[in-house]
């Protein structure tokens, strides 16, 4: 079910299905504790991802994209933040139940991340080999310490890097974009790897290099099925690279869809604002869209639907008090929206 | 040219040959030994802005962009080459000329909470400009401060708020306020937007296309981001290497952007819509290092259209159509026609 023709699903999207998850995350939550207030950064959040698919995570800053992704991860979000889950399944493992030494074996071994920044993503201090040869030495016991070095030059061979005579060369000596290749070398160096995901992993590089990695994650994906997480701000990589797009904002998830009905035909008022405020190339026409407002706070109560303050499509009272469940949209394959809106007080429109 | 009213059609910045070096590896040792590098950063820029209009630089990392819109703020020395602004070579200028100048062009930087003192109320990030010039007294310094809030959209209660307690996209406005309190004419924006999600960097830019029609700013505005440029400019100039490779008006660059350079650019930048996607391999190589750069033209590594005399020659600016210019080998010239819009330029 997860066969890919030029990088699109065969068959139809099939976001409701439950068969063939590598990833299915349900009820996930985080709070933060801020000057001794709960911060609920993320609520009520859900995902899944079959094999060799791309899930776009988008939303504004604060919308606790980063987070999500973090805590299924389960990297140290801090001492004070409490993270539960009904379920964060990983190949049908459940990551909630492992231990400290089994979750380590898991990040980096099933499940990966890339981040923004490469630079700070590795010791400045270390050369790239060792640091690489440490992420061998606990992910591929199928070698032997002397066979390292030649797996790493074959693993950045192919990220397009020719490693030959720079394993003793530090971060500090490679560009951005070689030094982004080299973090998705890393992650990727685990035989057992399944899914990968990636925090805004373009933000921060020129467009040609932007290109260029994405149509190396795009690569990875074809010759290896990995599924992947694109979490992004960026809604023009998003349809660029993903099947299927999860929309958070203020925390939560508010609309799921695949990528062509999310672009076409989306259903949750915040989606539709979010792709008008989007400026085109070449622009034409008068002024930008915007949207009034800003990102709610999350450390007082919100009643209600969290984007209604800034709703075009507001309907009165109900999005003030009553906070709306996801419900399927009219949007094919299992696609849902949180907003009164849908398959509740009226039938959503469909363009 | 002397001061007086400045001719209708003259550039109100006009750059010649603007070039900015800086030496790098300056150990001690390197230094007896004679052995010192130099980053051009910026490398005999030649461009003529017009008043009232807008003058986008586009380019990747380290093309140069930033440090060439510093230089002519006269931020960084040039090492060579001359600004002249409303008729002036302010590079010729210094001490209370250049400072009386300089109330007439500001900046607006990219990140906004780097760029104000975090130690200072809004108040005081945006008077300062009047204070350093010693403009009015303490009252009117403040009611200017409250006018110019109220300009970017920002209410008075604002005034006594500190940097750490608005958002990113409130303190940009801050930026732009205190850009404005001394009336500039002309303003060097370098990616004011690179750091604003996307509903609130439409309503940066829906702000700065207000202020530059309503009180006739000249914009040199800064950026990667295409759309965001496609939305403000009248001209566009992308650079490589320190170099203007290509400039013309907005129109002409889109609609046949005549350098391989812009065209790979403009091709690489995702779009918005999943049935668009790139079809063609994404472009070769990176920028190469602004120390080292390659012989002749300095994109001809990367460049498909590359042959011998672009290893050897560095490649004029020339009109290419009548509405722009761009220096490739592989591109034939046309005459510029007696009616082109765009001033000519020269390159050295």
């Amino acid at each position: 079910m997860s066969q890919l023709v030029n990088g699109h699903p065969a068959g139809g999207p099939t976001t409701g299905s439950r068969s063939g998850e590598v990833l299915r995350v349900n009820g996930l939550t985080v709070t933060y504790r801020s000057r001794g207030r709960p911060v609920p950064a993320v609520r009520r959040f859900e995902l899944s991802v079959r094999p060799g698919e791309i899930v776009g995570l988008v939303g504004e800053s604060g919308s606790g994209k980063s987070t999500a992704l973090k805590a299924i991860l389960g990297l140290n979000l801090g001492s004070e933040t409490e993270v539960k889950a009904d379920e964060i399944l990983l190949d049908g493992l459940d990551l909630r139940t492992l231990s400290a030494e089994q979750a380590r074996r898991i990040r980096g071994g099933q499940m990966s991340m890339i981040f923004q920044d490469p630079i700070n993503s590795f010791n400045p201090s270390w050369t790239i080999g060792s640091q690489f040869r440490r992420v061998l030495a606990l992910h591929r016991p199928d070698l032997s310490r002397s066979e390292y070095d030649d797996e790493i030059i074959r693993l950045l061979a192919d990220v397009g890097i020719d490693g030959r005579g720079k394993l003793k060369s530090y971060p500090f000596q490679f560009s951005q974009g070689q030094l982004q290749r080299i973090m998705i070398a890393v992650a990727c160096a685990s035989k057992d790897l399944k899914v990968l995901l990636a925090d805004e992993a373009t933000t921060s590089l020129d467009v040609t290099i932007e290109a260029q990695v994405l149509e190396l994650l795009r690569r990875l994906r074809r010759e290896r099925n990995l599924a992947m997480v694109l979490v992004t701000h960026d809604l023009s990589v998003v349809a660029e690279m993903c099947d299927r797009v999860v929309v958070m904002y203020a925390g939560e998830v508010v609309e799921v869809a695949n990528v062509y009905d999310l672009f076409e035909r989306p259903q949750h008022p915040y989606t539709q604002q979010l792709l008008k405020a989007i400026p085109q190339f070449p622009h034409t026409g008068g002024r930008l869209y915007t949207m009034r407002g800003a990102v709610p706070r999350l450390d007082q109560p919100i009643a209600g639907c969290t984007f209604a303050p800034r709703c075009d499509r507001r309907l009165g009272s109900i999005c003030d008090t009553v906070p709306p469940e996801l419900r399927p949209t009219a949007n094919d394959g299992g696609a849902v929206a949180a907003c009164h809106l849908v398959g509740g007080a009226e039938p959503a429109r469909k363009d | 040219m002397t001061t007086s009213a400045p001719d209708p059609v003259a550039p109100l910045v006009s750059v010649r040959d603007l070039r900015t070096h800086f030496p790098v590896g300056g150990g001690l040792l390197n230094r007896l030994r004679g052995k010192r590098s130099v980053v051009y950063a910026v490398d005999g820029v030649s461009v003529d802005i017009m008043p009232r209009q807008t003058l986008a630089v586009i380019g990747e990392s380290g093309s140069g962009k930033s440090t060439m819109g510093r230089t002519i703020l006269r931020l960084i020395e040039p090492t060579a080459g001359t600004v002249h602004f409303d008729g002036k070579d302010i590079t010729a200028l210094s001490g209370e000329e250049l400072r009386r100048e300089r109330r007439r062009m500001q900046m607006i930087f990219q990140n906004p909470y780097s760029s104000v003192n975090r130690r200072y109320r809004l108040e005081d990030i945006i008077s300062e400009p009047l204070r350093v010039h010693g403009i009015g007294d303490a009252r009117s310094r403040k009611d200017r401060a409250a006018e110019l809030l109220e300009r970017v959209g920002l209410n008075a209660d604002f005034l006594h708020r500190y940097p750490h307690e608005v958002s990113g996209g409130q303190l940009q406005r801050v930026g732009i306020a205190r850009a404005l309190a001394t009336e500039p004419t002309f303003l060097v924006a370098d990616e004011p937007t690179a750091s604003l999600d996307v509903s609130v960097r439409a309503q940066v830019m829906n702000l700065l296309a207000d202020l530059k029609s309503e009180l006739g700013l000249t914009l040199m505005f800064i950026s990667h981001d295409l759309a965001v440029v496609s939305y403000i400019a009248d001209y566009i100039a992308v650079m490589y290497l320190g170099r203007i490779v290509e400039v013309g008006t907005k129109q002409a660059l889109e609609s046949a952007p005549q350098h391989p350079y812009t065209r790979t650019l403009f091709a690489a930048a995702p779009k918005p819509d999943p049935r668009q996607r790139r079809t063609e391999a994404a472009p070769l190589g990176e920028v190469p290092s602004a120390i080292n750069r390659p012989t002749g033209c300095h994109y001809h590594p990367r460049c498909p259209l590359a042959t011998e005399i672009c290893r050897k020659e560095y490649p004029k600016l020339e009109w290419k159509t009548n509405r722009q210019q761009a220096a490739c080998h592989a591109v034939p010239a046309v005459t510029p026609p007696p009616g082109a819009t765009l001033q000519p330029v020269v390159q050295a």
